[in-house]
């Protein structure tokens, strides 16, 4: 039982990252010419600040470079936990780790100790996306595996 | 669930709030899933988390797209673009190009006259979609690993 929920997971976990990974190429893909659509499609969670984007062609890409490193670290993660088991202790001190790193950036470019690091939302944007796809992936496993055979019923006359 | 879809609408409609990024569905999310465990004394399954999660920030995330069009709709007024284009223009203009400044106004003086055309809609619901889901799953794998009370579900029960 344990090793058909794991090759689930796997499959899960490589659905996603598919998914992650054509979502980030698309914000890539909106700093192309006639590509103002798909900045609509990402500005409802998104401030898409362009000092905040990567540039693309000379143009800012459709999403910030935190959100950006969330989703690419979203994408890795899950086929990375699919393969590699964690315990849940573990995870959570994984969580708590990233969502402190992303907590202390803010705080401290707020504080003007750094301006428009890129690099330091990259990494812990990344980090943050990475420890999140455990609890996605458990979740989604959960919700998607049905171990238990469907009963069909034979009314008898 | 409807407290959680809630605080998303009404974070949704205090302008400036998109610099946030999806940082209100999340936390919506998270918020509905407190209150459930709260409530009812109990710890959600992964899997749980996540519906509970995506449904809320889809309620939240639709009711306020749903709005949104509503004013434009009906008084011919965008909800925060004022805001969005205000920030825009003043972010560009640190790049020192009056050009693509101009280029900018231009663009948003044709949106402006454009009005809302179909295309603009049905943008706007699939990236109100696509995004709320990917929220509240988020939301709602995290919540489910933080807060927990009372004995847990069993998985797929």
């Amino acid at each position: 039982m344990e090793k058909v929920l794991t090759a689930h997971a796997s499959r899960i976990a490589w659905l996603i990252f598919g998914f992650f990974i054509i979502w980030s190429g698309l914000a890539v893909a909106a700093a192309l010419p006639g590509g103002s659509w798909l900045h609509r499609l990402f500005s409802p969670t998104c401030h898409q600040a362009p000092e905040r984007c990567y540039e693309f062609m000379g143009h800012p890409i459709g999403l910030c470079v935190r959100c950006l490193f969330i989703y690419l670290g979203l994408a890795l993660g899950h086929p990375v936990f699919a393969r590699w088991q964690l315990s849940e202790k573990n995870s959570l001190r994984l969580l708590g780790t990233a969502g402190f790193l992303v907590v202390a950036d803010v705080l401290l470019e707020s504080m003007g100790l750094y301006d428009n690091c890129k690099s330091t939302r990259a990494v812990t944007g990344g980090l943050f996306g990475f420890a999140c796809a455990w609890f996605t992936l458990r979740g989604l496993s959960e919700l998607s595996f049905n171990p238990e055979p469907k009963i069909t019923r034979h009314e008898s006359t | 669930m409807m407290i959680g879809a809630g605080f998303i609408f009404a974070i949704s409609l205090i302008p400036f709030s998109f610099v946030l990024c999806c940082l209100p569905q999340i936390a919506g999310a998270m918020l509905a899933i407190h209150l459930f465990t709260k409530w009812y004394r109990l710890t959600l399954t992964y899997g749980e988390g996540i519906k509970l999660g995506i449904l809320t920030a889809l309620l939240g995330g639709l009711a306020a797209w749903v709005v949104g069009v509503a004013v434009m709709l009906l008084f011919g007024y965008q909800l925060h673009v004022k805001e969005v284009q205000e920030m825009m223009l003043k972010l560009f203009s640190h790049f020192n190009n009056p050009a693509m400044i101009d280029k900018m106004k231009e663009a948003f003086e044709a949106q402006k006259a454009q009005g809302l055309t179909l295309s603009q809609l049905l943008i706007g619901l699939v990236s109100t979609v696509v995004t709320s889901a990917i929220c509240g799953l988020l939301g709602g794998a995290l919540g489910a690993a933080l807060f927990k009370r009372g004995p847990a579900k069993e998985a797929g029960s």
